[in-house]
């Protein structure tokens, strides 16, 4: 992230490393130029010339040899300079690059400690505000942790109230429950009796038309099944007896009424509401097999 | 909660309740009883309040008594003392607990009054002994004695006009019937008849075979045909007008039919061999018959009208005695067409043949109910007795009626309540009669000579 001021900063600084390298590039200029002088005036080691007899055209070869010798030699010496020339460009090209090179990774370097520190503030912000966060969030739990206490305390008290209350109202149901259960207890052992005594007179009034029932002869009997409704009066003595489901065969039918009322009067319990279960009530003539 | 709970308390109450009771009112099964013929008292008739109570001839029929022994016969009723308590000059002053503790569950009373020479008013009531017990009230308004337990529990009361005493059996019968009927709601059989063969040994030698016809009580027999040969199975019309019998008079076996009322007859079946067992049809117009002109005793069908012979039987073997069943449309007979004889059912229209019999060595003489219901039969047991058996069509069971042996030629009374068959006393034959449940056992009057092959008449009006 650049701001204005370190664009100017670096811009003023890329100039000012520019103009640097350029004298240092003027004044290695001269350093080259020396170097190079020096090259060229190097002394070679003389040679003995032993004089002989020459042929012309053996010394015109010669002094063609020896020119292009020294052509060659000049021409090497040339080449030697270009070459000489071409490798302090290079070397040139080489520091200026390198130059360039050093005054990128500096703006780099500058970018990137303006970066990491942009980046710190960054990082000190956000932890600040992280901070911030934190703390608030803090103040908010306790805020929280102090209302859900408070609230705790009053569901506690609330449930405590209540608990009682439902202690108090459960501790009355039992008590109900205990009273009903003990009436329960008493009325079936009441109902018990009256069953007992029910059975029991039931037994002796099936007894008592067992003995008086004349089955019809001539029938079978087998599979045949009345019903027959009785009325009693309390004493025992019979109301009425009528066929309430016949059997199909008018003799069978009557001789079911015949084995009730030959049977009159019937026993019944004493106790009165047993008794009252002999009002009025049904025999199903059935006959087994014998 | 509290509400729920005493809810709760409250229906498990009503089911401790609940569960003493088979439904909601109490219901007693009752399962057992004595089976007994059922008490009746039945009364001698009386000359009315004022007078003096009827005397009966000596020749004249004591109605009741014939109405007593009736009832006695059909195996059913059981007749008390019909003797009044000593201060009682009617049974209509006697108190219904009286009847009640002779244990008679009915009461017959009635009354008799001379109209004429020869000439009577009978009059009868049948009272439920036991229904009239509630209403019992008498009262005397001067001289009269007003009763009114009867209106209460009668159940029927008749009265009959310018009664001749030679008709007085015939009534008496009658009266039999209407008081069956009452109480056990199937038709009286007593005003039917009897056909049946009685063999005289005769001092020359021989027998004398007479046809004779007499009421279902054995009484009034009236002969037929006499014959120094065999006369055999009579068998009657569905009118109750003719018999159909077999005769061996020309020393061979055929078939004829008699009017009973004027003795007339007339010959049917006169083939070579057997021709035997002759068996009228429900609507009267063929006769079944066993003929083995063709060889082996086979069943046919003689058509009346037109003397048509349809062959019913095939195959070689022994088939008879064919009897129609109710429908008219298929016959039971005896045949020995699976080694042994059984009883076998043939349908008319297709021929398809059927067996019946499964129980025993030995089934034979069917003779169907009219319901169809039971099969009477002559059956082997395994001590090799012969006795009358009824056959129970729907389950197959079969159950021995008679203890006697050596009876035979079993025949149903119309409504189906009881057999005639012929069996053996002392060495003599006699005719029995047996309830079609077994229960109750009767014998005939003896007569002078052998009695055989019965046949019970329909009911006739």
């Amino acid at each position: 992230m650049k701001t204005r001021s370190s664009y100017y900063l670096s811009s003023f600084l890329s100039m000012a490393l520019h103009l640097s390298v350029f004298a240092a590039i003027a004044m290695s200029f001269d350093f080259n130029k020396t170097i190079k002088m020096a090259a060229v005036t190097k002394p070679q080691p003389k040679e003995t010339i032993e004089a002989i007899a020459i042929d012309q055209n053996a010394l015109e070869k010669e002094v063609q040899r020896l020119a292009s010798v020294e052509r060659n030699k000049l021409e090497k010496e040339q080449a030697r300079i270009d070459r000489l020339k071409r490798e302090e460009e290079k070397l040139k090209r080489q520091v200026e690059r390198k130059k360039q090179l050093a005054l990128k990774q500096e703006q780099e370097r500058l970018a990137k400690i303006k970066q990491e520190k942009a980046e710190l503030v960054r990082l000190e912000k956000e932890k600040q505000k992280r901070i911030e966060e934190e703390k608030k969030a803090k103040l908010a739990k306790i805020e929280a942790d102090k209302k859900r206490k408070e609230q705790e305390r009053l569901a506690k008290l609330e449930a405590e109230k209540k608990h009682k209350a439902e202690e108090e109202a459960r501790k009355k149901e039992e008590e109900k429950a205990r009273l009903a259960a003990e009436e329960k207890a008493k009325q079936e052992k009441q109902e018990a009796l009256i069953k007992t005594q029910i059975n029991l007179y039931a037994g002796l009034i099936q007894a008592k038309i067992h003995q008086n029932w004349r089955q019809p002869v001539g029938l079978e009997l087998l599979g045949k099944t009345c019903k027959v409704a009785v009325k009693l009066e309390p004493s025992g003595e019979i109301i009425s007896v009528k066929v309430i489901e016949s059997s199909g065969n008018l003799e069978f039918d009557r001789s079911t009424e015949l084995a009730v009322l030959k049977s009159s009067p019937l026993p019944l319990p004493s106790e009165e509401k047993a008794r009252a279960q002999f009002k009025d009530f049904t025999f199903t003539f059935n006959p087994e097999a014998v | 909660m509290k509400k729920q709970f005493s809810t709760l308390v409250f229906i498990s109450f009503c089911f401790t309740l609940y569960q003493n009771v088979a439904s909601a009112a109490l219901n007693i099964e009752i399962t057992q009883g004595v089976a007994e013929a059922m008490p009746i008292a039945v009364m001698d008739l009386e000359s009315g309040v004022a007078a003096p109570k009827f005397q009966a001839n000596q020749n004249q029929t004591n109605i009741m008594d014939v109405v007593r022994n009736d009832l006695r016969t059909s195996g059913r009723f059981s007749p008390v003392d019909p003797t009044l308590p000593n201060d009682a000059k009617s049974a209509k002053d006697v108190n219904v607990t009286y009847w009640q503790g002779l244990g008679a569950e009915s009461l017959v009373t009635g009354e008799i009054q001379v109209v004429g020479p020869d000439r009577y008013n009978v009059s009868f009531e049948l009272t439920d002994t036991y229904a009239a017990e509630k209403a019992e009230s008498s009262k005397v308004e001067g001289e009269d004695l007003v009763i009114q337990t009867a209106e209460v529990g009668k159940l029927i009361s008749k009265t009959y006009k310018n009664v001749h005493p030679r008709d007085f059996r015939a009534l008496a019968h009658h009266i039999s019937d209407i008081i069956y009927e009452q109480l056990t709601g199937v038709r009286g059989a007593f005003s039917t008849r009897i056909a049946y063969v009685l063999v005289k040994p005769m001092l020359r030698g021989g027998n004398l075979y007479t046809l004779e016809v007499a009421d279902a009580d054995g009484f009034n027999p009236k002969p037929l045909l006499e014959s120094r040969q065999p006369i055999m199975s009579p068998s009657w019309s569905p009118d109750g007008k003719e018999l159909a019998f077999v005769s061996f008079e020309k020393n061979q076996s055929e078939i004829y039919r008699i009017n009973v009322a004027t003795g007339k007859r007339k010959l049917i079946s006169s083939f070579p061999g057997i021709n035997g067992a002759p068996s009228w049809s429900p609507d009267g117009q063929s006769i079944a018959l066993v003929l083995s002109k063709d060889g082996n005793p086979k069943v046919y069908i003689l058509d009346l009208a037109f003397n048509d012979l349809t062959q019913v039987t095939k195959g070689v073997s022994i088939d008879t005695e064919p009897t129609w069943e109710p429908g008219g449309q298929s016959l039971l007979f005896t045949s020995n067409r699976g080694g042994r004889p059984q009883i076998y059912r043939v349908e008319l229209a297709t021929g398809k043949t059927e067996r019946v019999t499964y129980k025993g060595t030995y089934n034979a003489r069917p003779a169907l109910t009219r319901d169809g219901k039971h099969l009477v039969m002559i059956h082997r047991d395994d001590n090799d007795q012969f006795h009358i058996a009824s056959q129970n069509m729907r389950t197959g069971e079969v159950s021995i009626l008679t203890k006697t042996d050596l009876d035979e030629s079993p025949t149903l009374s119309p409504n189906g309540a009881m057999v005639l068959y012929g069996t053996f006393l002392d060495e003599k034959g006699v005719l029995g009669v047996v309830t079609i449940d077994g229960r109750g056992q009767l014998r005939f009057p003896a007569r002078h000579g052998n009695v055989q092959e019965p046949a019970w008449s329909p009911f006739l009006s």
